[in-house]
């Protein structure tokens, strides 16, 4: 054990103080290593034991003490008293960790011992006080020269002091008062600490509650409180929670600094060797609240240089993360700093006791050190705050960059209520086919033109009422009752609580129309290998009709009647032989050299000729704008023209409007519509337009051959067609043309087609 | 007829259709003509390596060797051998493309049935003068 008793000493002030003196300067002492001296053996003449003389600044005892039992003995002469009117005078040693005292004032009888126990309840109070308290008649003790025996089993830094006892009363009152605040302080900043802890899941957060939590439970046992004001008598639970609160507070020390410092960041091997001596620390604290109930002296021994090596553990952190994080090193250093100023103090203090008059200046490291907490919970408070903004804002970001993606996307995204109403859609796709916040889904797919067997509207009832995935594609206008549509897929999952759904919806427009144009393109294939087969036996077969049929038409003189009927045959299979050449144009047109011109200038003259032979009531326009076109076949584009415009006049009953429109350049390519206000198509008849030989018209009207044979003539120029129809509104033809510098680089892709046809 | 009229120039007419061949051979006959007449392109090859013709007329779409090879394989023995091509359409090519594959080939026309048989005669005359 090493015992180091203190007793302040130093010159008394020069004020002369009539309520309160500082009497530890007139103290000399004496170590009594046995514990065995009675006041008697000290005082008997002769007797053996000398007491150190006090040197008038300070008398102390360092150094190992030989066994638990010893006791300090002082030997103080009390100066000359004021009398006071009926008021006595206390004698207080500010040193909670004394055991017992004993106070030996001779009168006429002897010695007589007036005893302080810890724990105990003083005569003439009900409450024990924090440390040796011991009231003194004034006539008893004025100018006498009495005796104190201290017992401690720890260190102790004691100041004797002499009281008016009214002047003690408030002089307690004041310093309980300062502790009282500090401790409700404390309390509070552990609860705010721990509940931001649980709340932002922080551990650093944790370490500073559990570091104020072990600081207040020092505080409270080592300053006395627990054992007198809070659980008189209980004693032991003091030297606990002084004792293991010592090793606890340096464990959380050493577990938070690394932690604020973002030691693990920048140096890992560090912090869990920091970690380790943390855990170690923890491991300590336990081994202290053992040697306290058992009264082991061992640790006891080592608490100092321990404590000393945790604070050396805590600067070498500093001085570590000073490079990689200066502003937590900073804010660490202005945080702890008045624990280190208040330390400092305090030991100036014990240089110059006579500071120790004021309980604030007495109990400045308590202050200082429960600044030092409230600092770093605020420091704590703010890094807490500015991680949660940098971690919203990287929410916020996360949010922002997902609708971005998400209004760009083809892909829309939409969420609707249990209701079947729209509460959120983003994108492009959504927008345009009317999908927008409020907007009841139901409604919206009732627009669908198909008739399966079940529709989507039925399946968006029963996905919501049987909160199962929703999947339906359908075709939807683009603004209500307008020509262009969008074919569209949905696909959703129950949202969850509400009851709605939650999914995307996909333009699918494009992928089909290129999808119809390949079997498209398949479909023509196989009509044109099979039109090739059936002309080629057909023309061997008319080739003998026709030729022969003339030649011995030749024979015979003209007039008779069997040379006319032959030459209705010849006739004949000339013009199946024309009906055979027009089947073979569907496949592949007969190009005529002599007729080229730019397609604009081709469709001016065909709108022209069509002009004389259409119905009066029909009206055709024809705008042309931008530039003339590629170089094309007049007769094809005449074709292609006339066949459009043919359908349209049927359509129109010949009634109507043809509006006929070509623009474009060379960069961008070109487009011509052919628009009418007819009858329309309904789906099926649209999908089946191509087809050669598929008719809407009455037996005779038609021969089925006018959009294939378009089809033919464009599929030559490397255009494509996309028919738009609605039945009762109109349709609209769309022939997209290349620019020439598109077809004159790849000329050999024609040959190519033609080839394989 | 008389030794000292010139002997009629033999025409090979390759065909798989009899009536086409019956047509020709009535229209080559009238013009003057010595029409030989074949149903296959291998007939046809065993004809041109018995004897010389004025001209070939062949079809281009047959069963066996079809026109185009034959027009090919002709070309290959006998380079001087003139040739006029006939096309009704086919399956795999057009007539467009079939007519212009005969001419590399080294057809010097394509006629597409069914046609005038007279302008025909009007191609053999005019490449027989040239001989």
């Amino acid at each position: 054990m090493c015992l180091i008793l203190l007793a302040f000493v130093g010159p008394t002030r020069a004020a002369a103080e009539t309520t309160v003196r500082f009497i530890g300067p007139l103290a000399d002492h004496l170590l009594d290593r046995s514990g065995r001296l009675a006041i008697t053996d000290i005082t008997a003449p002769g007797s053996t034991v000398a007491f150190q003389q006090h040197d008038g600044r300070r008398a102390a005892n360092y150094g190992p003490s030989p066994a638990p039992e010893a006791a300090l003995w002082l030997r103080v002469v009390i100066p000359t008293l004021a009398e006071r009117a009926g008021g006595d005078w206390v004698l207080a040693l500010r040193e909670p960790r004394i055991r017992n005292v004993s106070l030996f004032i001779q009168d006429a009888e002897g010695w007589r011992e007036l005893r302080w126990v810890i724990g105990r309840s003083q005569a003439g109070s009900g409450f024990p006080t924090r440390y040796p308290v011991l009231i003194v008649p004034t006539t008893e003790v004025a100018d006498s020269t009495v005796y104190l025996r201290i017992q401690t089993p720890s260190s102790m830094r004691a100041s004797l002091w002499l009281h008016a006892d009214m002047d003690f009363v408030s002089a307690s009152g004041a310093e309980n008062l300062m502790f009282g605040v500090v401790f409700g302080m404390l309390a509070a900043l552990a609860m705010y600490l721990a509940a931001a802890a649980l709340i932002a899941r922080d551990p650093t957060s944790a370490m500073l509650s559990g570091l104020v939590l072990a600081y207040l439970a020092y505080v409270l046992g080592d300053q006395g409180f627990v054992g007198s004001i809070l659980w008189p008598g209980g004693i032991v639970a003091a030297r606990v929670m002084s004792f293991g609160g010592t090793f606890l507070l340096f464990a959380m020390i050493l577990f938070y600094s690394p932690y604020f410092l973002r030691v693990s960041t920048h140096f890992p091997r560090v912090a869990a060797a920091v970690r380790g001596v943390a855990i170690a620390m923890l491991g300590l604290s336990v081994m202290a609240l053992v040697s306290v109930l058992t009264d082991n002296p061992t640790l006891r021994r080592f608490s100092a240089p321990i404590g000393i090596a945790s604070i050396a553990l805590c600067v070498l952190l500093v001085v570590l993360s000073w490079r990689s994080e200066r502003r937590r090193t900073l804010v660490f250093i202005a945080c702890w700093g008045p624990m280190f100023a208040g330390g400092l103090v305090r030991m100036l203090h014990d240089a110059l006791p006579a500071i120790g008059a004021n309980p604030i200046a007495v109990n400045v490291n308590y202050l200082a050190t429960c600044l030092s907490l409230l600092l770093s919970g605020i420091a704590n408070a703010i890094d807490l705050q500015s991680r949660e903004r940098e971690a919203r804002r990287a929410a916020e970001d996360a949010a922002l960059r997902l609708r971005a993606f998400a209004e760009s996307a083809s892909d829309s995204f939409w969420e609707s209520d249990r209701n079947g109403t729209v509460i959120f859609a983003s994108g492009p796709t959504a927008q345009a086919i009317g999908l927008t916040p409020g907007r009841n889904l139901a409604d919206l797919l009732g627009q669908d033109q198909q008739s399966g067997e079940i529709s989507a509207r039925d399946q968006l009832a029963n996905s919501l009422v049987n909160t199962s995935e929703f999947r339906a594609s359908i075709t939807l206008p683009v603004t209500e009752g307008g020509l262009d549509h969008r074919l569209v897929s949905f696909r959703a999952r129950p949202s969850g609580a509400g009851g709605g759904l939650q999914g995307i919806v996909t333009d699918d427009t494009a992928e089909a129309a290129a999808k119809e144009r390949i079997a498209q393109q398949r479909k023509m294939a196989a009509i044109g290998q099979l039109a090739g087969g059936v002309a080629h036996e057909i023309n061997n077969l008319l080739h003998p009709i026709v030729n022969l049929s003339r030649r011995v038409a030749g024979g015979i003189p003209a007039g008779d009647d069997r040379r006319r009927l032959l030459e209705i045959v010849a006739e004949s299979g000339t013009r199946a032989a024309t009906i055979v050449a027009g089947l073979l144009t569907s496949v592949r047109p007969t190009p005529r050299a002599d007729s080229h011109a730019p397609l604009g200038q081709a469709l001016g003259e065909a709108i022209r000729s069509l002009r004389s032979i259409l119905p009066d009531k029909l009206a055709l326009s024809f705008e042309n704008y931008g530039e003339p076109g590629p170089m094309v076949d007049a007769n094809e584009a005449f074709q292609v023209l006339a066949n459009l415009v043919a359908n349209a006049v049927y359509a129109t009953r010949g009634e109507g409007h043809v509006d006929v429109r070509f623009k474009g350049s060379g960069a961008a390519g070109f487009i011509l519509t052919v628009k009418d206000n007819g009858e329309g198509m309904d789906h099926e008849t649209r999908q089946r337009a191509m087809e050669p030989f598929f008719t809407t018209k009455q037996p005779g009207q038609g021969t089925g051959l006018g959009l294939p044979i378009v089809y033919g003539i464009i599929h030559a120029w490397k255009a494509t067609i996309d028919i738009e129809s609605q039945s009762g509104v109109g349709t609209r033809v769309t022939i997209a043309v290349p620019g020439p510098t598109l077809s004159e680089t790849e000329p050999t892709h024609v040959a190519q087609h033609a080839a394989q046809a | 007829m008389s030794l000292s009229m010139p002997p009629k120039p033999d025409v090979l007419v390759v065909d798989d259709v009899e009536a086409v061949r019956v047509s020709l051979a009535e229209a080559l006959r009238g013009a003057g003509y010595n029409p030989i007449c074949v149903a296959s392109g291998h007939e046809a090859l065993t004809e041109i390596a018995n004897r010389p013709f004025a001209v070939a007329v062949t079809d281009i779409w047959m069963a066996g060797i079809d026109g185009l090879k034959l027009i090919k394989l002709i070309r290959d023995t006998n380079r001087d051998l003139p040739i006029l091509a006939m096309t009704g359409g086919g399956p795999r090519l057009t007539i467009e493309t079939a007519g212009a594959l005969a001419e590399v080939w080294g057809a010097e026309r394509v006629f597409v049935k069914p046609f005038d048989e007279d302008v025909l005669v009007k191609a053999i005359d005019a490449i027989v003068a040239r001989q």
